[in-house]
This record gives structure tokens, sequence and C-alpha cells, in this order.
């Protein structure tokens, strides 16, 4: 399916859940529930957080039903609902202590380290993951806009418009933030690259 | 062609560059002047290394009953009387707002009962102590529908959960 049809097809079954059919919103469930999620866990760092915060999402877009009006692509209207949860939860979170990641595997000991059985070199691994570690590092101390314009522009390809919208800035706004943004990363995982 | 990094209104196209497709005519403009710009080529290089670094960070897998979580919330949710829904704030309950709302009152209170008499008033000192005495019963009145009212409408909210 071309992404313009796609498009398309998501207006048209938002339209359908407006006019009462479940099973449309189950197709974009289906559909958009994982870039949704991975979109926040990127965001928040904490994949319990994020399946809360997409759960939120999605009740708001089920909620919002009634009166959906396909004036913005349903990508556009979902990652805007996404991006504005995600920013008030980091933001109540700011008073906190630090960044750390909440990962719910980590365990009294430290985090549960899964070894695949294509890598049996452990050193290999961790290498591979203390590397991990750095990016999610990096993308965390990003300013929230600045890290919402890279996770959209680099994991979900959007455009810098479509970027603009979800963020309600200016096309010209979405180019500065990206251009720090990469900018700001590139020095701190120079040692890397 | 200007040099997109001396040029950053342009220097987006950089960023494009290997992750997006360029316009031919963009695309033969910018390549015809990396082959003469240094800066640019190591910047390309540097952001195609990031990119391949960033691409490491695959996303975790989604529960296996997150649909049926969010079936069971929003059939709770069309549960609810429409006039609670409207009472009660949507989304995760908390209980900050009621705690506002109760040291406001509380505050309101305070602030009557500890208004030092004046003259004309010591004549009907009595009749106010009794008619703070009142004001501060409806309020822990109010306090205590206030409660009902949230225990009520969501039982998982005597156990409030943070995230």
């Amino acid at each position: 399916m071309t992404a313009a049809v796609a498009l398309e097809r998501d207006a048209e079954l938002m339209l359908r859940v407006r006019e009462g059919d479940e099973a449309s919103f189950a197709l974009l469930l289906e559909r958009h529930r994982g870039p949704v999620i991975h979109f926040l866990y990127r965001m928040v760092q904490n994949q319990a957080v994020a399946e809360e915060l997409a759960q939120e999402v999605f009740l708001r877009v089920y909620r919002s039903r009634a009166t959906y009006e396909p004036t913005a692509k349903f990508t556009t209207w979902l990652f805007r609902i996404a991006t504005h949860l995600a920013l008030n939860w980091i933001r109540d979170r700011k008073n906190e202590k630090g960044l750390e990641s909440l990962d719910e595997e980590s365990t009294e000991g430290g985090p549960i380290r899964q070894v695949p059985d294509c890598k049996p070199n452990i050193e290999q691994w961790m290498l591979h993951d203390a590397r991990l570690e750095e990016v999610r590092k990096a993308i965390a101390l990003l300013p929230e806009k600045q890290r919402a314009a890279v996770l959209m522009h680099k994991y979900h390809e959007m455009e810098y418009a479509q970027i603009a919208k979800v963020l309600s800035c200016s096309e010209s706004a979405v180019k500065s933030l990206l251009f720090r943004a990469y900018e700001t990363l590139r020095a701190r995982l120079a040692h890397l690259i | 062609m200007r040099c997109p990094l001396q040029d950053r209104v342009n220097a987006h196209v950089l960023l494009m560059y290997g992750s997006r497709p360029l316009d031919p005519e963009t695309r033969e403009r910018l390549e015809r002047h990396m082959a003469e710009c240094e800066g640019c080529r190591e910047f390309v290089s540097k952001q195609r290394a990031l990119w391949a670094a960033l691409d490491a960070w695959a996303p975790k897998p989604v529960s296996h009953d997150f649909d049926t979580r969010l079936y069971a919330r929003i059939a709770a949710e069309q549960h609810v009387p429409w006039w609670k829904r409207w009472a009660i704030p949507r989304g995760s309950f908390s209980w900050r707002p009621a705690l506002s709302l109760v040291a406001a009152c509380l505050t309101i209170v305070a602030g009557l009962l500890l208004q030092p008499p004046s003259v004309p008033e010591v004549r009907n000192r009595g009749r106010m102590e009794t008619v703070d005495v009142e004001q501060v019963e409806r309020v822990l009145e109010d306090m205590d529908m206030l409660r009902q009212l949230t225990l009520t409408s969501y039982p998982e909210a005597e156990a409030p959960k943070p995230l």
C-alpha cells in the first residue's frame, strides 16, 4: 500500500469509527499501535510508561470519534497527542531524581542481559550494550522538542512539514531543531561514530 | 551551489542526503559541491555514522495484552454515567486536584476562624463561633461527599497507581 493510499485509508477508517464501526477502530489500532508505542518508548525510555501513555493516546482518539474531522493526517493527529502526553510526563518527572531508566527488566542484581544465540561472544554483546546505552543517554539529554523531532524524523521517517504540524511550529523551526539536535548527537557520540 | 554548512537555510539538504530521496537536480548540485567541499563530505560521513548508531536502538516488543487492557478501559469508561464523567477528570486519577481543593477550603476556614474579633463583633462572638463551626462542618461534609463520589466512580482510585 503506498503512503498516500494508507493515509486516505486511515481517514476513511476513522470516519467509519465516527459512525460507530468498532472494527475500523481495531484496524487503526493494529496499524498504529506499534509506531506510537515505539515513539513513546524512545521519548520516555520506559516500556511500561510508554504503553500506559499509548493507551491514553488511543483512548483519546476513541473519545474524540464523534467529532472527528479529517482536517489533518491521522498520523499527525496521533503523534501530536502522543508527543503532548510524553512532554507532560517528562516535565512532571523533571524534579524527580535523574533520568535513569526505570527498566522493568531490572532485577536487584542489575538489568537482565539477554544474550542472543547469534552472539556467543559476551564481550561483543557487552560492547553493543554499552554503545546502546550511550545512544539512549544522548537522546535522553536532548531538550524535549529536539528529542521528539529527531525520533519522528529518524525512526518514523516523517517529513519536516508533518513534524512541524505535530510540534505546532514552523517548518523552518523544525529544520533548525533537527540541525541542532543532530549536531549535539554527533558531538556526544563522536567516540562511537 | 552555496555551501550548505555556511548557508544554514539549506543545511537541511545535507541531512536529507542519504536519508531521504532528494530531487535529481538538488542531488546532482549537492554532489558536485561535495566533490569540492571537504566540510560537507565530512558532515555527510559523520551523519551517516550517527544514523547507523541510532539504528542500533531497536524498540521493545509490545505487551501481548495491550489491546485487551485498552478495550477494558474503553468498556469501563462507557459504563460511567455522563454526569460523573464530567465531574471527574479524565485519564489517570490524581489526588492532587482534590488535595488542592481541600487545602484551599481549609485555608479559607482557618482564615475565618483566626480573624481577630472587632469591638462590634464582641457582642456577637458566641453567634460568630457558631457560624464558623457550621461552616467548618459544611466543608468537612463537602470533602467527605467528594471522597465518596470519587470512590464510587473509580473504585481503583482507592489505591492510586503511580506510573
